[in-house]
């Protein structure tokens, strides 16, 4: 393996385990005493919060503390929702494929709208084509992700009553979390490509290709786009990441019960081995997603490997 | 040659460099520059726009569609929506503005202080940086808030410290730059102290790239401080904010539209103009952040 791979892997192990620390040092940032925290508005006499802190390990050191979190993190053991009792695992199972298909949902939109449409642009440049790709890029990466989900269901839901509002279920369910959420990779693919595309057609290759009589298609999907594809892939894949936190919008709009919304009513009751889990989760998955890219990356563009 | 003497700016030529300036916001970007002043004009002095206390219940005007006296309808409490939104605008543009400086701060000096000392302490700031990055987008932010609890003050704080880790490792690339140029070395070798040339020479050098970092993250810092309010996380009721005003409009859709329309339009306005106006004033001052 290169040095590059090795360096890359160490980086990320070094990464997962700062994770993991952050995630166990959490409930002990939290300003005052975590048992008063958990209180909330029913107030409890003195010797039950003993008990409870005692019972939770809050009066053993915090280096013990925290290598004892770390430890349990590690194995896998989220511990239980303050609210529920069920374990955090358990529930996690349950709100992250509602996630996931989102995610995957929203990236498929994104990567075809955003790529054909900043390919378009690339092409045409300079024409009618090429600023309306522009425009909307930019409307885009500014558009808050509430306001284009309640846009889209005021127009095909309230308006046109093509689809349903909320809830889970079925593709029908699906479309609208999924625009909503690709709404900005989408705009940042559409520019990224864009550029990327214009600046492959600057390089000698392509003026070769040219010269040698190939014709213009062949050009562009030969020489342009593939060496236009392997920048497009990393953001792709780190915009990935950034789907499962912006999930948490998506789906509070949305009404469904994933990942996003776990974590959000988790920070509302301040459950907090429920915020840690999904927390945790986001991270590491965005952690492993970058990871993946640089690898990948590697194994498509033999020059990184040399660097 | 790099001059290695510190000069005080020449008034005239700032003034004629601020007027060239000016003039280069073409196209979309004037009428965008124009919107933000509207709208920071507002939140200055909302009375501009609106009649009413934006926290005044009205229980007979419950949801009343929009009229002579209340131009954009009220909500379900009877709270004229446009007065709202003029209030929003300052609720959004201090929170905006509170949030940038608590991250552009904090990354200008611990970026710049890595960038400058450089050795254990880069390290040991840049490995951090790595591991706070690893939470994306909004996660950091919202961390914060699990922390602190909901809230509007928390949300900023919230807010500025999870724009730092990347602001940060940007800042240090910038300072990087000069940290090895002539007038640095030059300082250090007649024996300027640390934070002397820090001040003198290597902050002046980077306050380009800081000023575009601010820009783009004044807009962000609105953005997630609407997020983060919509859903229920920031700002509290009765405050008038325009995220949270979505949040609540939300439920009533079918019913009455136009609670929604005022604050989401012009929240995508602002957003958009401070985007237009951010990467127009990142291609004048620093092409490299592109």
């Amino acid at each position: 393996m290169s040095a590059f791979l090795l360096s890359r892997l160490l980086h990320g192990v070094f990464v997962l385990v700062g994770v993991v620390f952050a995630v166990s040092l959490m409930i002990h940032l939290i300003p005052g005493d975590p048992v008063k925290a958990l209180e909330g508005d029913s107030p409890m006499p003195k010797e039950q919060m003993d008990i409870i802190r005692h019972q939770m390990g809050f009066d053993r050191p915090l280096v013990v503390q925290l290598a004892d979190e770390m430890a349990r993190l590690l194995r896998g053991d989220l511990g239980r929702s303050f609210r529920s009792n069920v374990p955090v695992v358990r529930e996690l199972q349950g709100a992250i494929p509602s996630t996931l298909s989102l995610a995957v949902a929203a990236m498929i939109i994104a990567a075809t709208a955003g790529g054909v449409a900043g390919a378009v642009a690339a092409v045409q440049r300079g024409r009618w084509l090429d600023s309306m790709v522009t425009a909307f890029a930019v409307i885009g990466v500014s558009m808050p992700t509430f306001w284009i989900g309640i846009l889209l269901i005021f127009l095909l839901s309230v308006q046109l009553r093509w689809l349903p509002t909320s809830g889970e279920g079925g593709l029908r369910t699906l479309i609208m979390p999924a625009i909503t959420l690709g709404w900005y990779p989408a705009g940042a693919l559409a520019r990224l490509v864009r550029s990327e595309i214009l600046e492959v057609l600057q390089q000698e290759y392509v003026g070769v290709a040219r010269a040698k009589g190939l014709r213009e298609r062949t050009v562009l999907r030969r020489h342009v786009l593939r060496n236009a594809l392997i920048p497009t892939l990393t953001l792709a894949m780190m915009q990935f990441g950034i789907l499962l936190s912006g999930a948490v919008v998506a789906e509070t709009v949305f009404g469904r019960n994933g990942l996003g919304r776990f974590l959000v009513e988790g920070i509302l009751h301040k459950d907090f081995p429920v915020v840690q889990g999904a927390v945790l989760v986001i991270a590491v998955v965005y952690t492993l997603t970058n990871l993946a890219t640089d690898l990948l990356y590697a194994c498509i563009d033999p020059r990184v490997r040399f660097q | 040659m790099e001059s290695t003497v510190s000069r005080r700016p020449d008034r005239t030529l700032g003034r004629r460099r601020v007027r060239r300036f000016v003039g280069r916001f073409r196209g979309v970007s004037g009428p965008a520059a124009m919107f933000i002043l509207v709208v920071a004009a507002v939140a200055v002095c909302p009375r501009l726009v609106s009649a009413y206390d934006p926290t005044l219940i009205q229980g007979s005007l419950i949801l009343a569609p929009p009229g002579l006296s209340h131009p954009f309808g009220t909500d379900e409490y009877g709270r004229d929506v446009l007065s709202r939104v003029a209030y929003g605008a300052r609720t959004s543009l201090r929170f905006a503005l509170f949030a940038t400086s608590i991250s552009i701060a904090a990354s200008a000096i611990v970026g710049a202080f890595a960038a400058y000392y450089g050795g254990r302490f880069d390290r040991l700031v840049m490995r951090l940086v790595d591991v706070l990055m690893a939470f994306p987008g909004i996660l950091l932010a919202l961390i914060v808030v699990a922390l602190l609890g909901p809230g509007l003050g928390q949300a900023t704080i919230a807010v500025g410290f999870g724009q730092a880790p990347t602001f940060a490792r940007v800042v240090r690339s910038s300072a990087l730059g000069v940290r090895h140029r002539l007038y640095v070395e030059a300082a250090e070798a007649v024996g300027v102290p640390g934070y002397r040339i820090l001040w003198r020479h290597l902050f002046p050098n980077i306050r380009h790239t800081v000023l575009v970092l601010a820009t783009l993250g004044f807009a962000e810092a609105i953005l997630i401080g609407a997020s983060l309010s919509f859903l229920g996380l920031g700002a509290q009721p009765p405050t008038p904010e325009w995220g949270a005003m979505l949040g609540e409009a939300r439920g009533y859709l079918a019913s009455a539209w136009w609670t929604a329309a005022l604050p989401g339009s012009v929240l995508a306005a602002t957003l958009l103009s401070l985007n237009i106006v951010g990467d127009q004033v990142r291609d004048l001052l620093d092409p490299r952040l592109r």
